[in-house]
């Protein structure tokens, strides 16, 4: 055999080799990852999943959050481990579900983490699109926020309440409960958003669909003032243009009471809560940088963000930014497992149907 | 030969909607010639200038430039504008506004990506000799009709092409101006030697400048000869009437009459002409051209016109208009009204009683068209 | 021995044609101009014809149609669509036909002004500028309906902006430069010795402009009024702030909601389906768009001398006109851009009073470059730049094609050129991004500045090909011939003769159109990644963030950036082309 014959073997077998190095060295896909990982002690779990994310050394994130929200996060994050660098992709809702679909479908696999919302996560599960992830941090978080299977966690909530102008209704005569708004004198003074669908869905689910319709009917004749997008609506709340807000989210009323606007909330029963989730993709490139920024989300250092952001937490013992005794009060949440994909579909059909359209 | 046209045909519009531009056209011209495409508005000049420039594409025919063949309908042979033998200078002369002077006549040398040294020595020389070497520096928009005409006749020749055409190139210039570039045009064609297609609606033009002429109408080349040849000796009833006065009787042809000449019956009597062509048949219908120069007349002379004379008539004076050297007028003969040109020294008013008498020399039948 | 030579040539001269290079990159610059335009618009057409996401493998269906055609709802869209269009057309030609004649014909004092003025007003996002009037004409806290209660002591708010007429007159404003544009054009052009001969007949200024200019302009003011017709039909932001709370809906906002649903997928089938119909609507109004325009031609003025028109003394009316024009500016600009400033120097909205002059405070300004880094300002100016160059060339190929050529079909290709007008912006975007996706192995430019560049480059070539197939008609084609005569190709003829005769008309396009790509959101909003935000798309998530005095502290910012900009690129422009 000639030397050139030999060092073009050799050249063969030490590819082969390399190529099939990783594969067997590794597990591949996160859910393996994770498994394994899982049957660590604690110490050397996070000993792992650091040098894990070191190599990979990015995270990628699709999230529905404003950007400067995922600035506030990402210095946080590197604060702590300073090698992770965050890549972040933010759209509205349906524009981050509907690019995930895609990007899955032609196979362009770029997301790590996933965080649009409970009913998107459902459509995500169904398409297989997330992995099981379960978070040690999980049992430090308020009961019925993370998946049992470990595809979701909530990391963050918002609220709905009933909002007024404290400059033109006076604290006692605020509307307290949800039913309190179909009052006559509410009559042309109620302002609305064009889209507060989760508020009509979560209502539903406390009440049963047809106690709600029939609320929400009644409360359709109350002429509202239908507004488009939150931001108008908190202004417009603290300007005066009308003295109470239905359906208002809360952390919003708490940004403009906070720059000192002449607004207030109450909670009737039920508060509407609307979480905000992350889960891992099945396909994650980076699977451990995924995991260790999960773990940061949902860890009281993550938790406490949540509070500057005027959102609240979903762990324990992390204090809320706006309510007080939040104990005391009862909170219907979104979770994914109550929306089968389709549902929310009806929800916005019929809400357009009874507040907005009104053919 | 430098330009043959051979059945050359242009149809704008297509279908039945289609008009005739040119149509069977066939001419040429010598080396070194002046043509002159005459015609009303419409005739098909134009559009044959077009034609050769190569800005139309004709339908049919061939096109030769110095010996070249440009267009082929028959051989498929289409040669693009930017790339013949030619100048040209445009009716609206087509300055371009945002060049100077002297960029507008060095820009055909620079797509023929001629060398920076020589562009300079060859656009001076040119500005030079029509007469604008001072204003090369100076914007087109700036310029009086008359320099942008020179400008526009700088470029068309700075490239020495093989043909000069010009369309119109006058008509936008007040008549005092006119007059002296007819005589520059025609000394720096004849200085250069270069054969030239010029296009025009003015019959002075035509007639001054022109080697040959060709009278055009309705597309159809109907006279093509010199320029005295088309004034005395018109082949049509159109090219006789477009180019200067004339008066047209209609007769029938008779047999010989005395003193050689050929006759005809017409309103005026027994007409007297000369011919050079063979016998045609008797009997047939013709139009004569008299010129109103040709027409003698003189007080009515108790005497009475000599029988033994040809083409002599009595009449009387209907308008006489004195017109400084000339004196225009109207004859009256057998109801037959005929313009006669006189010089000034006729004394004659209207009402007068005038003996009419033409030379059969200067009587041309034409022919049926 | 030259003619044989010559003559050997000649044999071959069909050859010489089609080898010919200029022409080559011309014809093969249209095609691709023409594939960038169609491929997204069968896109679009396709997925009306599908179920479920673009790429998403569906049988051919009719289910969009059935929903959209057999919904009496539809119907009651188009009349509102059809109303909105023509209320908003009544208010441009009431703003923009008199300031036209006045700016162009008239002796009226500070026409610099007013002309940076009307580019100015572009720069405003439009969303931000309906809110601006939203909190302007609100019924209870609206500035200028507080005013005027107590003012007048009027029991009630005298304005209501949420009914049709509101989002008409907020539209109709907004709309206005950009007829003023098209329509100005006509005035600059027009003949003076029409003119002349009016005032030679004893009429006054006024007499002449209604008797003579205005009917000689007609087909320039129609065609212009049919282009911002398709506009306003296609136009979402006012509608959605304006409309959709007064229960008044019209296509663009029903396109809105199947593409943008708040949970759930976008139905892009659905809306492919309602975009059929715009179409449909755009195109017919672009048939009589082509009717006019050729029309309009009869009235062209063919000249290439200069001249200077006489302009009409306005004489004591002078203090009419220039009130007629603040007025106008006053609802364009000076409200709006007020309220914008009012609203970014307070915490929250609240009506001008002592107590709120007290929180006042310039923080949120401090705030502004902390939230945008510098990326969105890099990448807006490098859209700026790039896309109205790209969306000029090829229009200006286009244009010269479709006026200059012979080609067989040309017009055709002018159809192509103002199809990307027809198409719903939103439609647009989600076509090209699908295809950036599909295809990104073959172009790689899914989520990039990139594709941001080329969505407005494609999308504006209708407006670049209407400003230069209207400048090009006013040049004297002997002046291309003499070129040709002089032996220059086609290509050299349309870059050194054309290209600097039209001049002021191409830097006048590229400027407008890189005004409108920088305030252009919803494409930028559809094709968005963190890779290129842009300034736009920042303001619009400022603002649904719920940082509303940021987001109006950016756009004020925004103003000041590109009044600069149109300064100095005015000046830069008249430097250039000042020897014209």
């Amino acid at each position: 055999m000639t030397d050139y014959k030999k060092a073009s073997l050799r050249i063969l077998a030490g590819s082969i080799f390399f190529a099939l190095l990783p594969s067997s060295a590794y597990p591949q896909s996160p859910e393996e990852i994770y498994a394994a990982l899982a049957k660590l002690p604690p110490q050397e779990r996070q000993q792992r999943l650091i040098a894990g994310a070191k190599r990979e050394g990015v995270v990628v994130v699709y999230d529905t959050s404003a950007r400067q929200e995922l600035r506030e996060f990402e210095t946080a994050l590197r604060t702590k481990y300073p090698f992770l660098k965050v890549e972040a992709v933010t759209a509205s809702r349906g524009k981050l579900l509907e690019r995930v679909l895609t990007e899955s479908r032609v196979g362009r696999h770029l997301a790590d983490i996933i965080g649009i919302g409970s009913t998107e996560d459902a459509v995500l599960i169904q398409n297989g699109i997330l992995a099981r992830y379960s978070s040690p941090e999980f049992q430090y978080l308020h009961s019925g926020l993370a998946g049992r299977d470990g595809y979701w966690v909530a990391t963050r909530l918002r609220t709905y309440h009933i909002a007024y102008n404290t400059k033109i209704v006076r604290k006692e005569q605020a509307p307290k409960r949800w039913e309190d708004l179909l009052d006559p004198r509410w009559k042309g003074k109620l302002g609305m958003a064009d889209d507060a669908y989760f508020w009509f869905g979560a209502l539903e689910n406390f009440w049963g669909k047809e106690k709600a319709h029939d609320f929400f009917r009644r409360l359709a004749e109350q002429q509202l003032l239908i507004r488009k997008g939150h931001s108008l609506l908190a202004e417009l709340l603290a300007g005066g243009e009308f003295p109470v807000v239905v359906g208002m989210y809360g952390h919003r009323v708490a940004l403009v009471k906070k720059r000192g606007a002449p607004v207030e909330m109450v909670n009737p029963d039920p508060v509407v809560g609307i979480v905000g989730t992350v889960g891992v993709a099945k396909r994650a490139p980076h699977p451990h940088a995924a995991a260790l920024t999960v773990d940061f989300t949902i860890s009281e250092e993550g938790q406490k963000l949540n509070v500057e952001q005027m959102r609240g937490a979903s762990r324990k013992g992390v204090p809320h930014p706006y309510l007080e005794r939040i104990e005391a009060l009862r909170i219907q949440y979104d979770t994914p497992d109550l929306y089968p994909p389709g549902r929310y579909e009806q929800i916005a059909q019929d809400y357009r149907r009874i507040f907005i359209e009104r053919r | 030969m430098s330009v043959e046209i051979r059945n050359l045909t242009k149809v704008f519009g297509v279908g039945e909607k289609g008009v005739f531009a040119v149509r069977g056209v066939s001419l040429t011209v010598e080396k070194g010639a002046f043509l002159t495409l005459l015609g009303p508005s419409g005739c098909g000049k134009t559009t044959t200038l077009r034609c050769l420039a190569g800005l139309e594409r004709p339908d049919e025919g061939e096109i030769i430039l110095s010996g070249q063949v440009v267009v082929s309908t028959s051989r498929g042979i289409y040669m693009p504008v930017n790339q013949r033998p030619i100048g040209m200078v445009f009716q609206s002369y087509a300055i371009w506004p945002h060049m100077t002077v002297f960029r507008n006549v060095a820009y055909p040398l620079q797509s023929m990506g001629i060398a920076k040294g020589e562009i300079r020595r060859r656009v001076e020389h040119c500005l030079e000799l029509v007469g604008l070497g001072r204003l090369e520096q100076r914007l087109a928009p700036n310029l009086s009709g008359g320099e942008q005409q020179r400008v526009a006749l700088a470029r068309a020749l700075v490239m020495e092409p093989e043909v000069l055409l010009l369309d119109e190139p006058l008509s936008n210039l007040d008549a005092k101006l006119r007059e002296g570039m007819r005589v520059e045009i025609r000394r720096l064609q004849r200085q250069l030697g270069i054969t030239t297609v010029y296009v025009t609606h003015d019959q002075v033009e035509a007639l001054s400048m022109s080697d040959m002429v060709g009278v055009m109408h309705n597309g159809r080349l109907v006279e093509l000869d010199t320029p005295r040849g088309v004034y005395e000796r018109p082949r049509t009833r159109f090219g006789a009437e477009f180019i200067g006065t004339a008066n047209l009787v209609r007769g029938r042809r008779s047999g010989l009459s005395e003193g050689g000449w050929k006759a005809a019956e017409t309103e005026l009597g027994t007409l007297c002409y000369a011919s050079p062509g063979c016998s045609e048949p008797a009997g047939e219908e013709v139009d004569f051209l008299i010129r109103p120069e040709d027409i003698c007349v003189s007080p009515h002379s108790a005497a009475g016109p000599e029988s033994n004379m040809p083409n002599r008539w009595r009449g009387e004076v209907t308008q006489a208009i004195f017109l400084g050297p000339d004196l225009d007028c109207e004859v009256s003969v057998s109801g037959v009204r005929l313009r006669a040109r006189l010089t000034r020294s006729h004394e004659l008013k209207a009402g007068d009683q005038v003996d009419v008498c033409i030379d059969p020399q200067n009587i041309k039948p034409l022919m049926r068209y | 021995m030259r003619a044989g030579v010559m003559r050997a040539l000649t044999w071959r001269a069909p050859e010489i044609r089609l080898r010919n290079p200029g022409l080559w990159a011309i014809g093969s610059m249209s095609l691709v101009a023409s594939f960038f335009i169609i491929l997204p618009v069968l896109t679009i057409i396709l997925s009306s014809f599908r179920v479920g996401l673009p790429g998403e493998f569906s049988p051919l269906t009719l289910a969009n149609y059935r929903e959209a055609f057999f919904d009496p709802f539809t119907w009651q869209v188009l009349v509102n669509t059809l109303f909105f269009a023509l209320g908003t057309v009544v208010v441009i030609l009431f703003f923009a036909v008199p300031s036209a004649w006045l700016i162009q014909r008239t002796d009226i004092p500070l026409k610099k002004l007013w002309l940076t003025l009307l580019a100015l007003g572009i720069v405003i996002p439009t969303f931000l500028k309906a809110i601006a009037w939203i909190l302007l004409l609100s019924p209870q806290i609206g500035i200028v309906n507080r005013l005027l209660i107590d003012a007048f002591g009027l029991s009630g708010p005298p304005f209501n902006i949420y009914n049709i007429w509101g989002m008409s007159f907020v539209q109709g404003v907004i709309l206005t430069p950009p007829a003023f544009f098209m329509i100005a054009a006509a005035y600059k052009s027009m003949d003076p010795s029409l003119e002349e001969a009016s005032y030679a007949s004893g009429a006054s200024g006024l007499v002449t402009f209604i008797r003579i200019n205005f009917p000689l302009s007609l087909p320039a003011i129609i065609a212009a009024t049919l282009y911002l017709f398709i506009t306003a039909i296609e136009v979402f932001e006012v509608p959605g702030l304006i409309g959709a709370p007064a229960r008044i809906f019209v296509f663009s906002t029903l396109i809105y909601y199947a593409t943008h649903p708040e949970v759930g997928l976008p139905k892009y089938g659905l809306a492919g389906g309602y975009g059929m119909i715009v179409l449909v609507l755009a195109l017919l109004g672009s048939y009589f768009y082509y009717r006019v325009i050729r029309q309009s031609h009869k009235y062209e003025v063919v000249t290439g001398k200069g001249y200077r028109p006489k302009l009409v003394e306005l004489g004591r009316l002078r203090g009419l006109a220039i009130l007629f024009l603040l007025i106008y500016f006053t609802l364009e600009i000076f409200l709006p851009f007020l309220t914008l400033v009012w609203a970014s120097l307070v915490p929250y909205i609240q009506v001008p009073s002592a107590e709120a002059f007290t929180k006042v405070t310039l923080a949120n300004y401090l705030k502004v470059p902390d939230y945008a880094g510098l990326r969105p300002f890099l990448n807006t100016a490098l859209l700026m730049l790039i896309a109205p160059t790209i969306s000029m060339v090829f229009s200006l190929i286009l244009s010269w094609v479709v006026i200059r050529s012979k080609v067989k079909g040309r017009y055709v290709l002018d159809g192509v050129a103002f199809l990307p007008h027809a198409v719903p912006s939103i439609l647009f975007a989600v076509a090209l991004s699908y295809l950036a996706l599909a295809y990104r192995e073959f172009f790689p430019v899914y989520g990039t500045l990139t594709i941001i560049v080329l969505a407005n480059s494609i999308k504006y070539i209708s407006f670049g090909t209407r400003t230069v197939n209207g400048a090009l008609i006013q040049i004297h084609h002997d002046l291309e011939e003499a070129a040709e005569v002089s032996g220059a190709s086609k290509v050299k003829v349309l870059s050194s003769i054309i290209t600097p005769l039209l001049g002021s008309a191409l830097l006048n396009g590229w400027l407008w159109i890189s005004l409108l790509a920088f305030r252009e959101v919803t494409m930028a909003l559809t094709l968005s990644s963190p890779k290129n935000v842009m300034l736009s798309t920042l303001v619009w998530n400022l603002w649904s963030a719920g940082y509303v005095p940021e987001a109006a502290a950016l756009g004020v910012m925004m103003v000041f950036v590109l009044g600069g900009f149109l300064v100095l690129a005015r000046k830069l422009g008249e430097k250039v082309i000042g020897g014209l």
